[in-house]
């Protein structure tokens, strides 16, 4: 259990230093772009590669920010309800979580291999881009990680509890 | 129909009992409504599409390099500095950083056209100062909230492209005739943040005096968020650069200024680069969640169901459009404001136009109601993403500060069915 | 009723632009010739399917039916690629029949998932800027919005291209960021262009190709007589659709003069043949890919001449 959450914290560290990276890069992109703009050489795919750096900024922190329980929910009512009700509703949450992230994971993950296999480039830059959809689907997988060990921490402990 | 909102149902209890984060809730009862009313293969498909979609969709980017902007603010101290200039002038009213945090969130709303990213900006600039200034949490968290949805109300706004894009009108028409409306809203959030401290001082405590001359003193602080704005601004109105660029100037300016004034350290960028990735993958999330469920209720065919009845209702025509915007204010409660725009604007459109009302007013009037379906329950992005960003104030604290600003929105929306000409002054200088 | 057939189809842009009208035009053909037997929910907009998820959106059951712009995904369907370079065009009527020849000749591998029930293309792409373009010379350096493989023959031909999304264009142009876009003429009147393009340069540079796909299951489960309605109607609707927009964007043009006296400039039959000589290296390239593919782009590409020739002569 201690070393699955290590290898978890230690995940979502590094999926969180590219998205650093990716983000640094395409502020940075943006800005030589409108540089060059100005000075009249405009290049045209920039567009194309700030929607794919974009994408990695949006999904490789997820699981950090799940970590961090730093995605908003609602505890207005559910703090009104018995602890142990409340826990059940919340196991329930997780393992709801799993199996969406699953799903993502599986079918991003197929769409990244169809994007390979046929070939398609992006629009203006024309480079192949499925590498990124890979690491939406990996971050999506890495949601799942993380939240089997949320589940696995609440039964370690309530048994804890019983003792 | 009756799948659509069971489907709102179910939304609501996986949000309330369950303690699900509102971006996944959204998705799951997506997700489910999709493999009920398609297959499962089909709508597990449908999610994978829309996830590699969202995340990489070109206009969503403005979110994080805004963020990044206000984070760097952050860690380099100008918005304390910002503050305390602020605190300085109108600390002694009660309430005055709020109204100040709204005034900041509505001159940022005139460099920025989407909601979300004013949030996020504006939290992570205004939400710990006030804090400081032992603001109650109800009145710091909602004044953003509310002030933040001013970002599409103030052009250059994404909902009132979207309308002029698909009903044929010129932007420029609506651009300037939401400007009118964008201010009155502005300042009656400032009323309101006003009278909620005259009724409530323990709210927004006033400060001590200051004299005229520690006043003038203070003016400095404030001189690094102006030279930040008016450069973003700059570049935007010359065209330096299109809307969707501004957060990477912004981003860029940001930096530069905390460089060169050596308050920022490597530490404190590398701090602001991951607490933008942070909140950027909480309101994507929340988008993704938004769109997913939007496409469920889509394919319900229940927000064509509803307009096309509104819209063959056989009465007067101004009671048609007050149940369009009805129905809109509901719609915006449940589904992602652009969204619903995208699904009944084909239908309402000719409606309107066929009853004799004015396009630009109506696009107007449009983006005022659907603006406040960002701040309200239970799809109410801009309040999760104040909620989000910091974690010792709940959701529920944020739409309670919320309800008390509802009014502002309804006056100004009578004031624009009553007198349409606070909507087409302006335009009417446009050639 | 329980031998109906109710379908869903899905379309990217907005309800008033001409993909969208040659949708619901099908569906009234449709739900006419089959007595009413076919009902079609439409879904304009992208409420639906986006335009990039359209493909594969309806190989997975998204949506029945859906309309897409191939070039948007470059290298997805390759053969029809063709339709992207300077094989000399001069209408959509032409282009569409011409791709819809192609199609039925050459099978693509690419859309074998999926049953195509027509093919068309946009009218021809003109420029629309801020500044008078006569030539090559005036034409240099000048910042033009393209996309796609429009960013490839602004290039060839001196121009500079900018990319952006179609939404930021009409406020990059007020503010100058750029000087003109580079597309069919119908936007003229439909985003109304002609508010911040005085100048259009006639120069029928390429098509944008459009499918509109159905999922294989479905089709394969329709009654007989309805799939023969759908064949039938496959080749109509391309040139209906080609007709329509020629019509349409004449339109605009006739409106934007009169309306915001855009002046309207034609090229020589000399300039013409100089631009067309600087994009020829465009077709060198793309038979060169197919090579490596091995599919047989040179034959794609002569046939396409040949046919364009042929309809030239039927569809002026
Ligand atoms: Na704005
Ligand atoms: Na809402």
């Amino acid at each position: 259990m201690g070393l699955l959450k290590k290898i978890n914290e230690w995940l979502s560290d590094v999926f969180v230093w590219i998205g650093g990276i990716a983000l640094v890069v395409m502020t940075a992109v943006s800005c030589i772009n409108m540089g060059l703009r100005m000075m009249g050489f405009p290049m045209a795919g920039i567009y194309d590669l700030v929607c794919y750096l974009g994408a990695l900024v949006a999904a490789l922190p997820l699981a950090y920010t799940q970590l961090k329980k730093g995605h908003v929910a609602v505890d207005i009512i559910s703090l009104l309800l018995p602890a142990t009700v409340r826990k059940i509703g919340i196991g329930i949450s997780y393992v709801l979580g799993m199996a969406f992230f699953g799903a993502a994971a599986w079918k991003v993950g197929s769409l990244a291999g169809i994007l390979r296999a046929s070939g398609e480039v992006s629009e203006t830059l024309k480079m192949p881009f499925w590498p990124f959809t890979y690491a939406v689907a990996a971050s999506c997988a890495l949601m799942v990680f993380c939240l089997l060990l949320d589940v696995l921490t609440m039964f370690e402990s309530s048994q804890g509890g019983e003792k | 129909m009756t799948i659509g909102l069971l489907g709102i149902v179910i939304l609501l209890c996986l949000m309330f009992f369950l303690e699900l984060p509102v971006g996944l809730a959204m998705g799951i009862v997506g997700l489910g409504g999709l493999w009920y009313l398609l297959t499962p293969d089909a709508a597990v498909a449908m999610l994978g599409n829309e996830i590699w979609n969202v995340f990489s969709k070109y206009g969503l980017t403005v979110i994080p390099m805004f963020i990044l902007m206000g984070q760097i603010c952050f860690y380099s101290g100008v918005n304390k500095t910002l503050y305390e200039t602020a605190y300085t002038w109108m600390g002694r009213t009660r309430g005055g950083l709020s109204m100040a945090t709204i005034m900041a969130c509505a001159g940022f709303a005139a460099i920025c056209g989407s909601n979300t990213a004013t949030a996020a900006t504006m939290t992570s600039v205004a939400l710990p100062e006030m804090k400081k200034y032992k603001y109650h949490p109800i009145l710091s968290s909602s004044s953003i909230a509310v002030g933040s949805t001013l970002g599409v109300v103030i052009p250059p706004s994404v909902v009132l492209l979207v309308y002029g894009i698909y009903t044929e009108q010129s932007i420029g028409k609506l651009f300037w005739g939401s400007t009118l409306p964008g201010v009155l809203l502005s300042g009656l959030f400032c009323l309101t943040a006003y009278l909620l401290c005259v009724f409530r001082p323990e709210w927004g405590p006033g400060g001590e005096r200051t004299t005229l001359w520690q006043k003038i003193k203070a003016i400095p602080g404030a001189f690094e968020m102006f030279v930040l704005f008016a450069l973003v601004m700059l570049g935007l109105y010359s065209g330096t650069y299109t809307p969707t660029e501004a957060g990477a100037a912004g981003a860029f300016f940001a930096l530069v200024l905390g460089l060169i004034r050596r308050k920022l350290t490597f530490k404190g960028f590398i701090a602001s680069v991951v607490d933008t990735l942070k909140i950027t993958s909480m309101i994507i999330l929340i988008v993704t969640g938004a769109v997913i469920l939007g496409r469920f209720l889509t394919i319900s065919r229940m927000p064509f169901e509803v307009a096309d009845y509104v819209a063959a209702l056989p009465v007067q025509p101004w009671l048609i459009i007050i149940a369009i915007l009805f129905i809109y204010m509901i719609a915006g409660m449940v589904m992602d404001a652009l969204g619903f725009l995208l699904v009944s604007i084909p239908i309402f459109f000719p409606v309107v136009m066929k009853m004799g009302y004015d396009p630009i007013w109506f696009g107007c009037i449009l983006c005022m109601v659907t603006t406040m379906g960002a701040v309200t329950p239970p799809v109410g992005i801009c309040a999760y993403v104040v909620a989000g960003m910091d974690k010792e104030i709940p959701l529920g604290t944020v739409l309670k500060g919320v309800c008390w600003y509802l009014p502002a929105y309804w006056i100004v929306l009578l004031l624009m069915l009553f007198y349409p000409q606070v909507a087409l002054f302006l335009p009417s200088f446009v050639k | 009723a329980a031998d109906t057939v109710a379908l869903t189809y899905a379309n990217f842009p907005p309800a008033t632009t001409f993909p969208c009208i040659q949708m619901e035009r099908w569906v009234k053909e449709v739900e006419k010739r089959t007595n009413g037997k076919v009902k079609v929910k439409t879904f304009p907009g992208g409420t639906l399917l986006e335009a990039k998820s359209m493909y594969d959106g309806v190989v997975a059951g998204g949506a029945d039916i859906g309309c897409l712009a191939t070039a948007y995904q470059p290298g997805r369907f390759k053969e029809l690629e063709v339709m992207d370079l300077p094989i000399g065009f001069p209408n959509a009527k032409v282009a569409s029949l011409v791709m819809w020849d192609l199609f039925e000749k050459y099978n693509p591998q690419s859309l074998k998932d999926v049953k195509v029930l027509t093919l068309f293309t946009c009218a021809t792409a003109q420029i629309l800027a801020n500044k008078a373009i006569h030539n090559l010379e005036e034409l240099n350096d000048v910042k033009l919005r393209a996309a796609g493989t429009g960013v490839e023959w602004m290039k060839l031909l001196g121009a500079a291209p900018v990319g952006m999304p179609q939404s930021d264009v009409p406020e990059a142009l007020q503010k100058g960021v750029v000087h003109g876009n580079v597309t069919s003429m119908d936007v003229l009147k439909d985003m109304k262009y002609a508010e911040y393009c005085p100048f259009v340069t006639l120069s029928d540079l390429w098509v944008v190709p459009f499918a509109v796909v159905m999922n294989k299951r479905k089709w394969e489960s329709l009654p007989a007589d309805v799939k023969k309605v759908f064949d039938d109607l496959r080749k109509e609707q391309a040139l209906w659709t080609g007709k329509y927009v020629d019509d349409h964007a004449n339109e605009a043009m006739e409106w934007s003069k009169k309306e915001y006296k855009v002046e309207f400039i034609p090229l020589s039959a000399d300039e013409r043949a100089k631009w067309m000589a600087k994009v020829a290296p465009l077709v060198d390239s793309y038979i060169k890919k197919m090579d490596e593919a091995k599919l047989p782009g040179k034959q794609i590409v002569e046939d396409a001449k040949a046919l364009t020739e042929k309809y030239s002569k039927e569809y002026k």
